[in-house]
């Protein structure tokens, strides 16, 4: 079995967890059977004294399917 | 000019016509009835496009003159805008379902009008946050309103609806009404072949735009886009013949993509909308970018924007409040 992995950034205005999700979410619109969001990196984004976006660095692993040739 | 005509099954022909706006090719379809021809969506009135159509109709040793049948997918004016110029030459009997034509009819009709014959329309934009006393009127509208670009059959001689079969030499073409990118949006189904043509409905790459108008306060284009994506992944198909890009074979597949699609899309504007209401000029802005844009195209963002709001608002996942004289969402 091989597994692929790649590296997507979620913003959210909301929360660290709607960050990720919405991250998943995107990738999940082209790629199948992801299992795993690893967090990289957090940042708050700030803006006079208040946060207002979180950033959040996600690793996606997914396993790899071969298509066979008929 | 070189033909562009492809026979992607046997007897049945796919024309890639020229569009003068992105996309740049709308893909129609030729039918071979056996004893009778079938165009599937038109093309644009343009000089361009009617040359282009005869040249590969030549290619197969018809005329435009030949063709028995036109059946719309939709009134827009690529699929259904050189209707008129096709009927008057060929006689043809017209198939598009009602909503589509009364939509053509309007189109027509306000292409006769400046924005400031529609007070209503101004007040819905003014409502959904969208700037429009800034932004110049001109710009709102696309370049081929009003002009003879768009030449569709308002009177058509059948209107067609779901669950219609209609016979034409040896094929039966099946009609499955899939409303949500325009209201009486269908995609025709060839049962024995396992063939759709599928219009707008289930572009390969690109994901079509539904959007809620001025004339249309008040609906769920959205609700209704994802449930005909469901509907049509209960028929077997082979080949998938879009407007736009290449044939494929997954429909179900791609249906799936774009249901998927939408959940991301709505989950990300939600989010936006948490901490305080906002538009959806507002949420559009920050979904689409608010950089330097046709203002065409962040009208387009603005109504896509508005569709998934009030989807949410109809499953409880949102309400709408009023603002001033502005209508703001929020996420629940």
């Amino acid at each position: 079995m091989v597994e692929k992995t790649i590296e997507l950034t979620g913003i959210s205005a909301n929360s660290v967890e709607e960050a990720v999700q919405l991250a998943v979410s995107r990738a999940g619109v082209t790629i199948e059977g992801i299992h795993t969001a690893h967090v990289e990196d957090i940042a708050a984004m700030v803006e006079a004294n208040q946060v207002v976006r979180w950033r959040v660095r996600v690793k996606v692993t997914f396993q790899v399917k071969d298509e066979l040739h008929e | 000019m070189a033909t562009k005509i492809v026979e992607v099954h046997p007897g049945i022909y796919e024309i890639f016509l020229p569009l003068p706006m992105r996309p740049t090719i709308i893909n129609v379809y030729l039918l071979d009835c056996h004893g009778a021809w079938a165009l599937v969506d038109t093309g644009m009135n343009s000089p361009e496009s009617i040359a282009a159509l005869e040249a590969a109709m030549a290619e197969v040793g018809i005329k435009i003159e030949d063709l028995d049948a036109i059946i719309a997918t939709h009134h827009h004016i690529d699929h259904f805008g050189a209707s008129g110029e096709i009927r008057r030459r060929s006689h043809a009997t017209t198939h598009i379902h009602r909503l589509e034509a009364e939509r053509a009819g309007r189109m027509i009709e306000f292409g006769k009008m400046s924005s400031h014959d529609r007070p209503e329309s101004r007040a819905f934009f003014v409502r959904h946050g969208f700037p429009i006393e800034q932004l110049a009127p001109t710009g709102m509208r696309p370049a081929w309103m009003g002009t003879s670009m768009y030449g569709p059959v308002t009177h058509p001689d059948r209107f067609i609806d779901d669950h219609d079969v209609i016979k034409i030499g040896d094929r039966e073409l099946e009609v499955i009404w899939t409303p949500g990118h325009s209201p009486g949006h269908n995609v025709i189904y060839m049962r024995k072949e396992k063939v759709m043509i599928v219009g707008d409905h289930l572009l390969p790459k690109i994901t079509p735009h539904v959007g809620i108008y001025p004339d249309a306060a008040g609906t769920n284009p959205l609700g209704d886009f994802l449930n005909s994506q469901l509907k049509v992944q209960k028929f077997e198909v082979e080949l998938v013949l879009p407007a736009h890009g290449g044939v494929y074979h997954d429909h179900r597949h791609r249906a799936n993509q774009l249901i998927e699609h939408h959940r991301y899309r709505e989950a990300e504007m939600l989010d936006l909308t948490r901490k305080a209401p906002q538009t959806a000029f507002e949420v559009a802005q920050q979904v689409f970018g608010g950089e330097e844009r046709p203002i065409f195209h962040v009208m387009a963002a603005t109504f896509e924007t508005l569709a998934h709001l009030e989807f949410a608002c109809f499953g409880g996942r949102a309400r709408r409040s009023e603002r001033g004289e502005r209508t703001v969402f929020q996420a629940l």
